[in-house]
Formats: C-alpha cells, structure tokens, sequence
C-alpha cells in the first residue's frame, strides 16, 4: 500500500511536468503579447516604451530561459508576478480561491443530496413511471447548458423577488447569511446539473448490485426493504458514485467559467479567462498548474480510497 | 437393423419436432440476414425502450431539419432589415425577429445545421482517435502503453477551457477551430475507456492464435481488437454527441466559437439573447430551448443504446 501510495505520488510529477510544459508552448505560441495587447487601444505608443516593457517583463528572453525561469519558480513555490496587474500571482489567486472553493463545495453537496436518493429510487422502480420521470428530470439536467439555465433562473428571480446578482459578494466569513443568499443560486444551477451524472450512476450501481445474492439473502431472512435497501445494496454501490462526484468536485473548481459570467461572480474560472485574454503568462500558467494539480490530487485520493473502502482491492 | 427400399412404413407417424423457444430463437438467429436482423433489433429497441425511441425521435426531427433547412424555415437566415429592435412573436415571425430585424425561427433552424456538423464531426474524429489510441495501449502494452497513457492524463487534466481559448486565439475563431478545440478533450476519455476493455480483449485465445499464426500487429488491431470494442466505443461517440453539441453552444456563448453572423444557438444566446434580456427573454428562451432538446434527444438515445448494448459498462 505504501508503495503504491508513493509511486502514484511520483507519477504525478510527470503528468503536471507535461501540463506545464504544454501549457508554456501554448501561451507563446498564441499570437499577442500583454505589451501589445495593453497597448493596442492606446494609438501610437513609441517602439522604446514597448521594448523597455518587455525587457522588465521579461519576454525580451530567450525562450529557455523564460522556461527555466518559470520551471526554478515552481520548485520554489513561487510564480512570480502577473504580468498584466504586476501583483503577485499568488495573491492574485488568493483573492479568488475562496469563492471558487465555496461554490465549488456548495455546488457538490446539493448535487449528491439530490442524486443518492434520487438514483436508489430510480433503480429500485426500474422500469416504472417513476424512473422515467427521474431520469427524464436527470438528463434534463445534463442537456440544459448551465449559462442558459443560469440566465432562466435569474429571469425568474428578477421577476419573483426582484432579486439581481449582486455586484460584490460577501465574504463567508463577514455575513454567512448574506453570503448563502448570494451564492445559493448558481449553486443550485450547477448542483442540478451536475446531479445527473451521480444520479444516473447511482440507479445503474445500485441496479447491479440488487442482483446479487447477499441482497436476496437479506430479503429472505426478513430483514425490512428499506434496510436492506440503505445498508445493503446502497452502501455497496457506492464506490463508482464517491468516484463520480469526486471528479465533479475537481472539475467544478475550475471548470465554472460560464457560469461565472452569468451570475457574476469573480471566481477562478473567470480569472482564467482573463489571463488568457490578457495574455497574463504567468497567471495562466499558475492557474493551469493549480486545476490539473486539483484534478490530478483528487483521482489520487479517489483511487487510494478504493482500497480502504472496498478492502478486496488491493494494491501490490 | 437394416432399412430397405419398400420397407413398411414406421408405426408412429413422423413427430414434428418441437423445439424450445430458445432453440426457435436459435434457429431464427442463424437464417436470418444482416438486414433482417438489423430491422428485428430496432423493432426491440422500440418496444422495451420507450425514452430511447423518444430520443432518436428528436434526433431525427432535428436532422430532418437540418437537411431541409430551405424548404422548412420561412426566411434566410440572414434576411431582414435592420430595425435596431426586436419584434415580439407574431404569425408571421412565429418566434418574433432579432434587433437586425432577422427571423429567429428561421435561424433555430439553420442554426440546427451549425450543431450538427460541430457534434458529429468533432465527436467522430475525436472517439475515432481515441479508438486507436487505447487499442494501440492495449495491444502493445508496457512503455507504449505508459507513455500513451501519460499523454492522455496531461490531455484530460487540461482545462477544456484552456483548449478552447487557445485554439481560438492561435487560429482565429470559426467553425472549424471550434471542431478542434472541441475534438481534443474527446480523445482521452474515449482512449481510457476503448483501452479498458481493450485489455480484456487482448488476453482472449483467438488474439493468441491469431498471433501464433503470424498475422501482424496491424492486422490484428484493426481485424480483431477494434471490432470487439466496438460497443464502448460506439457508446462513447453518441455520449459526445451530446456534449460536443453542448460545448460548442458554450464556447460561442463565451465569444470563442462560431462568430457572427452565422446561425449558431448559442451565439444567438449571448449576442441578441443577452442584449434585450429584458425587453425581448424569447430571444434568449428559445435558442435555449433549441440547445437543450437536440442535446437531451441524442443523451435518452445514446443512454437506451448503452443499456441495449452493454449494460454492465460504466460510462456516466
């Protein structure tokens, strides 16, 4: 287990060494640099001043230097500064995890809240009007484009409550309440939309499971159906699901760019989309590092969690 | 005992054999050509699958409209004056017109043309690739294997987002680059999975024999492992389908998709749609609306082949 655990951990080394390298190559190869791009409303601006700003910036350098540059930094924990604003990344980012982390959690939870139960009942009526609804109501959830559903719900808001995305959001820590208030909504856009995936694994998990023996053999010593349902055959079928919403949860700290524009809230996903446009290199390549490092991390723990929770697998 | 010309008759009439159903079945199965079979495993799917059958009804009516955009839509897509406002639904504008005084009807259903030709192709391209990749890890196993694998974890742990921006700004926005930008995240999701059962595949005897007798690795990869995970595969590129459709409504919205003034939903959604949100929300509402059935048709159907197919695969 130890071993396994350690060389999983050496294996990601490789995998963020590519990701950081492709995402270098990337940005340089995009035409437009920050300099011409910060200049490019403002007319005429002398040759002199552009150069002078690229020399401080540092992209006057050979490009194997920039890459030893930004490769001596990650080993130092440092990404230097953004390029457009001139803060330091990290503080950049900083800014923005929080909102990111909280929607991204909020997001997870009401998803499985509405998943577990919704795919156990879905399974358990298989094939009845019940499972249609539900899955009808799922696969809805995964057609509907979260920006689109984004912009209904706050229609109707505006409507019902006249109620606006707010312009500043509330830290969690100075008004909880306000805070909830404001980020409730995009959460349960994405919530139910990302929902369908667990739900449907779920009833496909739990579908398998109540096949097997161990789950007529309750039955038959006369154990209630409930029971057999929620100690049986759910906590057995659970392992595909805890691996779908893991990789939701990696995905949705990220990956939350749309909606972010649609409600307005300033997370890393717009950050993202930002920098790109901005041509901010060392942003992005921070904020690239970050997610794959997220994601990465998580299919880690997910798989080291396979064997403390199913202890027939196991690692050699 | 010997039997004669001119021997008397048996006693006992011939008996008709009676068969099991099983052995009809059997029987049925044998003498029935492709075609035959074919039109009885659709009959099926209709029969046992109603949300399916729903979904390929969607399918079809969206393809129907695609092809027959001329005759079906009432005006160009691009025809109209320019009014600087939109007109509410009326009999003749059945979905009312943008603010360039253009019939949204009519562009829902080119539009239909623009997602199309994005989700097939891009899906296509990028499940075939991924086919043969995971067959080429498969197959060759060790450090090809590991190595196509790596490459497929920096791919996945990639933002889409990142894909998408940079293809865009390195070869401008349009369709093609968005079928691009679409096509590479497809790729190792498809791999990993047509490499999972790949590997089942290779362990089977015909892969030895074939192997003992001298036919060469090509052959064998492309004749004997790729028809047998020929399911996955299949299952896979329906599910993208969907999402591939989805996607490109995504990235237009955000501006790095299909550009004006090409039909395309969602760019409908952010340009008119979110301009005259509050004076004219059809104009966001149905091009919404237009996203979310085509892709929610292609989810039913690509969900009921998965179940018809291969019911213990877990694809989410």
């Amino acid at each position: 287990m130890q071993r396994y655990i350690i060389g999983r951990l050496l294996l990601m080394v490789p995998t963020l060494l590519g990701v950081a390298i492709l995402t270098f190559v990337i940005m340089r190869v995009v035409p437009g640099d920050v300099v011409a791009l910060r200049y490019s409303q403002s007319g005429s601006v002398p040759q002199e001043v552009i150069d002078r700003e690229r020399d401080q910036l540092g992209l006057n350098k050979p490009l194997h230097e920039q890459f030893a540059d930004f490769m001596g930094g990650i080993v130092r924990f440092d990404f230097g500064n953004s390029l457009w604003t001139g803060r330091p990344v990290t503080e950049e980012i900083k800014g923005r995890l929080g909102i990111s982390i909280e929607l991204a959690i909020l997001s997870t939870l009401l998803a499985t809240a509405l998943a577990l139960p919704l795919g156990v009942i879905a399974a358990v009526k298989q094939d009845s009007w019940i499972d249609y609804v539900i899955r009808v109501f799922s696969i809805g959830g995964l057609a509907m484009p979260s920006f689109w559903l984004g912009i209904l719900a706050i229609l109707t808001l505006v409507v019902l409550f006249q109620w606006a995305p707010p312009l500043i959001f509330v830290p969690i820590w100075d008004d909880p309440i306000e805070n909830l208030s404001q980020l409730i909504w995009p959460a349960l856009v994405v919530g139910y939309r990302y929902s369908a995936v667990a739900t449907r694994m779920t009833r496909s998990s739990v579908l398998e499971v109540l096949r097997d023996d161990y789950v007529r053999t309750a039955r038959a010593k006369g154990l209630r159906e409930t029971v057999v349902i929620v100690r049986h055959a759910l906590r057995n079928s659970l392992l595909p699901v805890i691996t779908v919403i893991s990789l939701e949860f990696a995905f949705l700290f990220g990956g939350l760019v749309v909606t972010e524009q649609v409600f307005n809230v300033n997370g890393l996903g717009k950050l993202l989309v930002d920098a790109v446009a901005q041509r901010d290199y060392t942003l992005v390549q921070a904020l690239v590092l970050l997610f794959s490092f997220v994601f990465v991390f998580v299919n880690f723990i997910v798989d080291v969690l396979y064997g403390v929770l199913d202890p027939r697998i196991r690692y050699g | 005992m010997t039997n004669y010309a001119g021997a008397p008759p048996p006693q006992t009439p011939a008996v008709v054999p009676t068969h099991s159903a099983e052995e009809l079945a059997r029987r049925r199965y044998l003498e029935d050509t492709t075609a035959r079979r074919f039109r009885r495993a659709v009959v099926d799917f209709i029969k046992r699958r109603p949300l399916g059958t729903f979904g390929a009804v969607l399918i079809i009516v969206m393809l129907l409209a695609a092809a027959f955009a001329e005759v079906v839509a009432p005006y160009g897509p691009n025809e109209g004056e320019f009014t600087g406002l939109p007109t509410a639904p009326s009999l003749e504008h059945l979905l009312g017109t943008d603010g360039f005084g253009r019939d949204v009807f009519s562009r829902l259903i080119y539009g239909s043309q623009t997602a199309l030709l994005v989700g097939f192709s891009s899906s296509l391209v990028g499940s075939t690739l991924g086919l043969l990749f995971g067959v080429l890890g498969a197959y060759f196993g060790g450090k090809t294997d590991e190595i196509i694998q790596r490459i497929m974890d920096i791919l996945i742990s990639f933002p889409l987002i990142v894909i998408a921006i940079a293809v865009v700004a390195a070869l401008g926005p349009g369709t093609l680059n968005v079928i691009v930008a679409i096509t590479l995240p497809v790729i190792p999701r498809v791999a990993r999975v047509v490499r999972a059962s790949g590997l089942a595949v290779v362990r089977m005897p015909y892969i030895e024999a074939a192997r003992s007798v001298g036919v060469r690795a090509p052959r064998i990869m492309f004749r004997h492992i790729a028809p047998n995970v020929f399911a996955p595969y299949l299952i896979m590129l329906t599910a993208f389908l969907g999402q591939a459709i989805l996607l490109e409504a995504s990235l237009s919205f955000l501006g790095l998709g299909v550009v004006e003034p090409e039909p395309a939903w969602g760019l409908m959604l952010r340009g008119q749609g979110m301009t005259f949100l509050d004076q004219a929300p059809w104009l966001a509402i149905a091009p919404g609306v237009a996203i979310s059935l085509s892709v929610f048709g292609f989810n039913l159907f690509g969900d009921s082949l998965r179940d018809a197919l291969d019911p213990r695969l877990r694809t989410a």
